[in-house]
Order: structure tokens, then C-alpha cells, then sequence
């Protein structure tokens, strides 16, 4: 967004600088800013601090809009920490202060808070309880490198929630989880159950034989799973059935991802 | 997202047609809108730079996707 000039100058008379999430070198920027989504901008005031952050893009104007108040703002924590100790019940106050503690650094107070967002909204009416969960199994995976954490997390997500729209995106990072912990079948087989389970629908399938392409498993199974939903898949998800379906019918990679 | 190729010709869309228009004609002309100037300077430099000056400062975490 920032090639473009209206995202160029956003940052006019600011300090600017940016991260490649992937380098090797930016390990330890990504933890100091606990960078649980991409992208990410953070902006800090003159005492190191962080003021706010932008995550996630969807649409052009609502990030400049976005950035542009994050950039005018004041440290919001004052004012949630008010909030959330004058509503104690109030999930998403809770949820909101947590997530922001949790991700400058304060693990400890932003676990209790996020762990409070989930008990208040134990049935995940609001969606609070759902994203706490994938708050903490994206801190702990993606910013902590903490596999074996982060797996508890997603498997409670996914199985607690399985309706939730945080559900899909729980079984995907769960299977991440196993494969990173070395258990690649395993891994497989979580999002071989979620397709053929009842209910399932075709981007479970994408989901399952996205894995089998990449880690070089259940290629064959995923391969007729695709064919039998393919007919009735429509939009990005049809788009995505044809390209797996087309990569998985070429001959396996000799050294599969694992 | 973006390349070092995309980076590289956002540079030289920056420097082409660099004359400089007179006064009454820049004052007709909106603000040329430019690539940002990424500081690559270590985050502490920066900091620091943030507090002496009282700017904000961005750091822009993307990834290839």
C-alpha cells in the first residue's frame, strides 16, 4: 500500500522504515513488536513507545483511514485499562486491552485479560472468545515460535468453535503446527478428518489438499476429494480447487516440504 | 506484495521529469505525490531520531506472500 502515492503520503513527516517479516534478521524486531498479523504497521512516539497499529489489509481507503488516525493518535491503553476495569464483564474490553498488552510485551497481564474474554464469552456468541483463542495461537506460533503451544491453542479453536469463522483459518495453523513439530501425517490426517466430516464444505478441501501439495502427503486422497467437489464449487474457491487439482495431478516433487 | 523490481521502478518514476516548474505554475500544480523513503537505519537509530525530533515513527512489517 505504501508504492502508492496516496499510501506514500500517509507518511508524510513521519520517520519510516519497514521489515521483511521473512529475513532472518527481522526475528527479533518481530518479537520486541509482537507482529502476530501481516502486514503490520506500527507506530511508535518519540519515547519508543507504541502509540497504535494497523493490521491486516482489506480495502484501500479504510487502511489510509486507518492509518491516518493511527498516526493523530494517543496511547490507547489509559483509556482501555479504565474501560476494562470499570466493565469487568464486558468481554470485548477485556479482549481489546489483552490483545494490546500482550503484543507490547506485558504476556502475563494480556494472557489473564484475553483468558477472561474467553470465559465471558464461553459460547462465542459475540465472537470474542474465538478471537482471543486466535490471538494467543498466533502470538505464541507466529511471534514465539512456540509450535507446541500454538497447536493446543488451534485444535481448542477449531474443535470448541467449529462454527466460528475463525475455524478454517485454526485447522490450517494447527496442521502448520503438527508439521513443524515433525508430525506431518498427523497433520494430514486433522485436515483429512475436517473434509470428510459432516458439514465440511470445499474449502475444507482446498485447506487439505493445499497441505498434501506442499508437504508431499495424501496427495492421491486429496487429488479425489477435489474431483468430487470441484462440480459445485464456484468463485475463488473453484479457482483454487483447478490449480490444486492441476498440481496434484503432476508427478510428486522428489523432495517434498516437511 | 511487492519486489525489489517494483521498489526499483517506483525510484525511477521519483526521479523522472525532475524540472523544476516555475513558482506560478507549482502553485497551480498539486504536490507531486512521491514513493516513500524507506530509513533503513536500525530501529534504536530511529527511535532515537523520533524522540530528538518529536516525529512518529512507522515501521511497516510485510512479507512476500
Amino acid at each position: 500500500m505504501f508504492e502508492t502515492p496516496a499510501g506514500a503520503e500517509s507518511l508524510a513527516g513521519q520517520i519510516a522504515t519497514h521489515v521483511n517479516f521473512d529475513a532472518e534478521a527481522a526475528r527479533a524486531l518481530v518479537e520486541r513488536f509482537g507482529i502476530i498479523n501481516l502486514p503490520t504497521v506500527v507506530v511508535l512516539g518519540g519515547d519508543g513507545q507504541e502509540i497504535d497499529r494497523v493490521q491486516g489489509y482489506e480495502e484501500k481507503d479504510a487502511w489510509l483511514e486507518e492509518m491516518s488516525a493511527a498516526l493523530r493518535a494517543n496511547n490507547p491503553i489509559p483509556t482501555l485499562e479504565e474501560r476494562a476495569r470499570t466493565h469487568p464483564d464486558d468481554a470485548a474490553a477485556q479482549l481489546e486491552l489483552g490483545w494490546r498488552l500482550l503484543v507490547r510485551g506485558d504476556v502475563a497481564r494480556g494472557e489473564v485479560l484475553l483468558e477472561r474474554a474467553i470465559l465471558l464469552d464461553a459460547d462465542d456468541r459475540a465472537g470474542h472468545a474465538s478471537e482471543a483463542l486466535f490471538v494467543l495461537g498466533r502470538f505464541y506460533q507466529r511471534v514465539k515460535l512456540d509450535f507446541r503451544t500454538g497447536r493446543n491453542i488451534w485444535r481448542e479453536l477449531a474443535t470448541r468453535y467449529p462454527r466460528s469463522e475463525r475455524a478454517l483459518t485454526a485447522l490450517s495453523w494447527w496442521a502448520k503446527a503438527e508439521a513443524e513439530l515433525g508430525h506431518v501425517d498427523l497433520g494430514a490426517e486433522i485436515l483429512r478428518r475436517a473434509a470428510q466430516a459432516e458439514g465440511a464444505t470445499p474449502d475444507h478441501v482446498v485447506l487439505w489438499a493445499s497441505y498434501a501439495r506442499k508437504r508431499g502427503v495424501d496427495r492421491q486422497p486429496a487429488l479425489a476429494a477435489v474431483d468430487a467437489v470441484l462440480p459445485a464449487a464456484t468463485g475463488e474457491t473453484a479457482e483454487e480447487l483447478r490449480e490444486l487439482r492441476e498440481a496434484l495431478s503432476a508427478p510428486a516433487a522428489s523432495a517434498p516440504a516437511h | 506484495m511487492r519486489s525489489a523490481s517494483g521498489v526499483l521502478a517506483l525510484l525511477l518514476i521519483g526521479c523522472a521529469g525532475a524540472a523544476t516548474p516555475a513558482p506560478a505554475e507549482a502553485r497551480r500544480r498539486p504536490a507531486r505525490p512521491r514513493a516513500v523513503v524507506w530509513d533503513e537505519r536500525p530501529v534504536d537509530v530511529l527511535v532515537a531520531e523520533a524522540g530528538r525530533t518529536g516525529k512518529r515513527l512507522v515501521i511497516d512489517f510485510w512479507a512476500e506472500w
